[in-house]
């Protein structure tokens, strides 16, 4: 819980930040945890933090979250995945209008596929705030896809301020697909919050080998390679077990497979789990499988290995740099290898001190140690100075063949609607939202918690009523 | 960009870096104060290297340089054109060969159809023009099986199928005279023009070029049956739709076959074929219209000069970038699963 004595920035370093992306609660994942998490740390920090995200269906408008972290649900319309449609100019007031009333000075974009992240952070550049970049996936570039995509980022991201990736192997994927110079690129990993994820031994089954799965059943996520797996482990180690969570479109094959080798009683299908209840399943077992085709950072080894599981993984993207060699096996993306990994494994996974996996983690990533080094990125790109437009100008131009007439083309027009807009609203006209009153939230917390109890009293009993 | 060439220059494979710095343009605009202070940071991480430990690419341990440091190791895993090979002009010349081919035969069908409409080729020209590649057709095809494969039972198999085929189209010809008899005949000559160049786009010229061995097609072969069968609505009688049709069959059909085979047994013969084809269509054309004779060449010599050297000209600047962040691919499903 947060003192008031945790507050200790002084108050000229405090930031007033706009976090935003497509993807926040209650929309439920990784880059909305992470969101979420680093928010809420930078605010014990001192720091003012508001979240920019599109509406969820009937939620829309305006909310606090815990500690008084503001939540802007904008009126854009999610469309494919959770993303908005991209715009150039139509969304530029609804931004500008909010990074005035905040007073933002630093706006932080998360994830790549996501809309709003770069349209604020459009139009932050045009604004002259400072921008902050975190990318959270991998995208390979041999994809129709991903080649929009990356003259999208190419263009959103020409004058970041600085980028963060989740790993070493992300920081080269991005540097290489955005044309971001590396040293603008920092890496700071995810985290997990490791009280969340504590072992718990008595849970598991004596005398059986249980192997826990934990992931969206999709073929990035490697069902393929479960499917083939499964069977092999299952012939080979008699008193192997399977504890599947997650849904997803590939579930049914999974569901196939098990009739087919008749693998009923080998194999729990969970379902859906939501996050709070993934550490029950987690305790459960004694190995954690992850088959991931690619992964920037995987979260879900970390918190199986905070559970004190030992961990079997596809050697892909990041993942070789999340966990230390003790704590996990790698093999090839193929199902026999994997299987032979999974094998091997059941030996080191029966010698594992789950409380010492526990602590191990809990000192290699916490969300505080991301915040103090996202504070840091913060406390660097202060000294960054704002190009006239002509250098900006010169720095599209370069960007492509084809691509960059139309980046300039793109540039100009949001300077000059920049520029009617502020004759039409001006910056001075715009009321001034109140920062949240943490310190006296804070001081009078109880009190406050104590009429907010009675007043939903109140509202139950009219509601049995 | 001074400061990555310092940090690179310490690696070795340097044909590597410069591909590397062609990827990653870095962007110019730094200002000169921002660049001092670069390098005056890195001779000093340089100085500090001998006291620290190597830089791993770990995340699990907080490592004692900055969270923006760019190692020599940085990316290293990266391959670049892992599957391209310069192409050459010959090459690429001769499988357009095949393009060549299928355009002629489309300009061919085409003059047909017109000398059919204008009844300069009469009913009894046209059987002879069909059985003629029936049987040379067969023939050929005959001469370039393997011996050892010809059997009378085969022999009697083809010529069940062709019975089969020939006596259906021709019950269903009356119906086929007069299928678009509603239609203007700009729908139908709009419609003939879009089918046929899907039958151009969509055509397998892996097959042709002997790369595969099994016609894979089928769009290609509907859009040029459907354009043979509305053309062939505008004429006047039963008997010539039938033998327009048979023809079509004949031309688009059969023919591919024929081709694959010639291309796998040297590619002087499919190369003599082309030239044939080619001649032949030139010298219908030229009786039609002089003009056009002329464009034909033009765009012959577009199709296998011109256009296969802009292409390997310009191959010569693909680029394909892989590295640890593409998605793996594992054995298909069903190798396991059967």
């Amino acid at each position: 819980m947060i003192e008031e004595k945790d507050l200790f920035k002084p108050e000229e370093k405090r930031y007033r930040i706009l976090m935003a992306s497509d993807f926040f609660y209650p929309n439920v994942g990784g880059v909305e945890n992470h969101i979420f998490q680093l928010s809420q740390c930078l605010i014990k920090r001192g720091h003012k933090v508001v979240v920019c995200t599109h509406q969820y269906k009937k939620r829309k408008g305006i909310r606090y979250m815990t500690n008084g972290l503001k939540v802007y649900y904008i009126p854009k319309q999610p469309t494919f995945r959770q993303t908005t449609l991209p715009t150039l100019l139509n969304s530029l007031p609804m931004f500008r209008n909010i990074m005035i009333r905040e007073r933002i000075d630093i706006v932080h974009g998360h994830q790549a596929t996501s809309c709003i992240c770069h349209e604020t952070i459009t139009c932050a550049r045009e604004m002259g705030i400072k921008t902050v970049f975190t990318d959270h996936s991998l995208f390979s570039f041999n994809e129709i896809g991903s080649f929009n995509l990356h003259k999208v980022s190419n263009y959103s991201l020409a004058e970041i301020n600085h980028v963060i990736c989740v790993s070493h192997t992300g920081k080269e994927n991005t540097s290489l697909r955005a044309k971001i110079h590396p040293i603008k690129v920092s890496v700071i990993p995810n985290a997990i919050d490791a009280s969340q994820f504590t072992p718990d031994p008595s849970k598991k089954t004596p005398g059986e080998i249980t192997i826990v799965v934990m992931s969206r059943h999709t073929y990035r996520k490697g069902v393929d390679l479960l499917i083939q797996l499964i069977p092999i482990v299952c012939k080979k180690v008699p008193n192997a077990k399977f504890v599947i969570g997650g849904d997803g479109p590939n579930r049914v094959n999974i569901e196939e497979m098990r009739e087919k080798y008749n693998l009923h009683d080998r194999i729990e299908m969970l379902g859906f789990v939501p996050h709070e209840l993934v550490r029950n399943v987690l305790t459960r077992g004694d190995i954690f499988l992850n088959t991931s085709l690619t992964e920037a950072f995987c979260i879900a080894i970390v918190e199986a290995a905070s559970c004190g599981l030992f961990v079997v993984s596809t050697a892909v993207g990041g993942v070789p740099e999340v966990l230390p060699s003790h704590m996990i096996k790698f093999a090839k993306p193929d199902a026999e290898q994997l299987a032979q990994a999974v094998i091997d494994s059941i030996g080191p996974s029966q010698e594992v001190d789950p409380w010492l996996f526990h602590s191990q983690v809990k000192n290699m990533y916490n969300w505080d140690d991301v915040a103090e080094r996202t504070e840091a990125v913060y406390d660097k790109i202060q000294f960054d100075v704002q190009q006239p437009l002509v250098n900006r100008i010169h720095r599209y131009f370069n960007c492509g063949t084809w691509a960059s007439k139309a980046f300039c083309f793109a540039l100009a027009l949001q300077f000059l609607f920049m520029l009617i807009l502020e004759w039409l609203m001006p910056a001075n006209e715009v009321d001034i939202a109140p920062d949240f009153p943490l310190k006296q939230f804070l001081k009078n917390k109880d009190k406050l918690n104590q009429s907010w109890t009675k007043s939903y009293k109140v509202i139950e009993r009219a509601n049995e009523k | 960009m001074d400061s990555l060439n310092h940090s690179q220059n310490n690696n070795s494979n340097d044909e590597k870096e410069d591909q590397n710095n062609l990827i990653t343009e870095k962007p110019k605009e730094k200002t000169n104060k921002e660049n001092t202070i670069e390098k005056s940071n890195n001779n000093k991480e340089k100085k500090e290297k001998q006291a620290r430990e190597p830089f791993r690419k770990i995340l699990y341990l907080k490592q004692d340089y900055p969270d923006n440091y760019i190692d020599d190791s940085f990316l290293e895993k990266l391959i670049l054109n892992a599957n391209v090979h310069p192409l050459k002009f010959w090459e690429v010349s001769k499988s357009s060969l095949a393009i060549t081919q299928q355009v002629t035969i489309v300009i061919i069908f085409c003059l047909v159809f017109f000398h059919a409409l204008t009844n300069t080729i009469t009913i009894t020209h046209f059987f002879i023009l069909d059985i003629f590649l029936v049987l040379i057709g067969y023939f050929i095809f005959l001469l370039i099986l393997p011996i050892k494969t010809i059997s009378i039972n085969k022999f009697l198999h083809h010529l069940k199928v062709l019975l089969v085929l020939l006596v259906l189209l021709y019950c269903v010809s009356p119906v086929l005279r007069t299928l678009t008899q509603t239609f203007s005949p700009d729908t139908i000559w709009a419609l003939t023009i879009i089918l046929f160049v899907i039958h151009l786009l969509s055509q397998d010229y892996d097959y042709i070029n002997g790369l595969s061995d099994k016609l894979n097609a089928p769009l290609s072969l509907n859009a040029a049956i459907f354009a043979s069968v509305i053309l062939a609505s505008r004429l006047d009688s039963d008997m010539l739709v039938f033998a327009f049709v048979s023809f079509a069959i004949e031309i688009f059909g059969f023919f591919p076959v024929i081709r694959h085979m010639a291309y796998k047994l040297s590619f002087k013969i499919h190369f003599l074929l082309t030239f044939l084809m080619c001649f032949g269509t030139f010298v219908s054309i030229y009786v039609f219209n002089r003009f056009f004779s002329f464009l034909f060449v033009g765009v012959l010599l577009m199709m296998s000069v011109f256009i296969p050297g802009i292409f390997t000209y310009l191959h010569r600047y693909k680029i394909t970038v892989n590295g640890p962040w593409d998605e793996a691919k594992p054995a298909p499903l069903y190798s396991l699963m059967n």
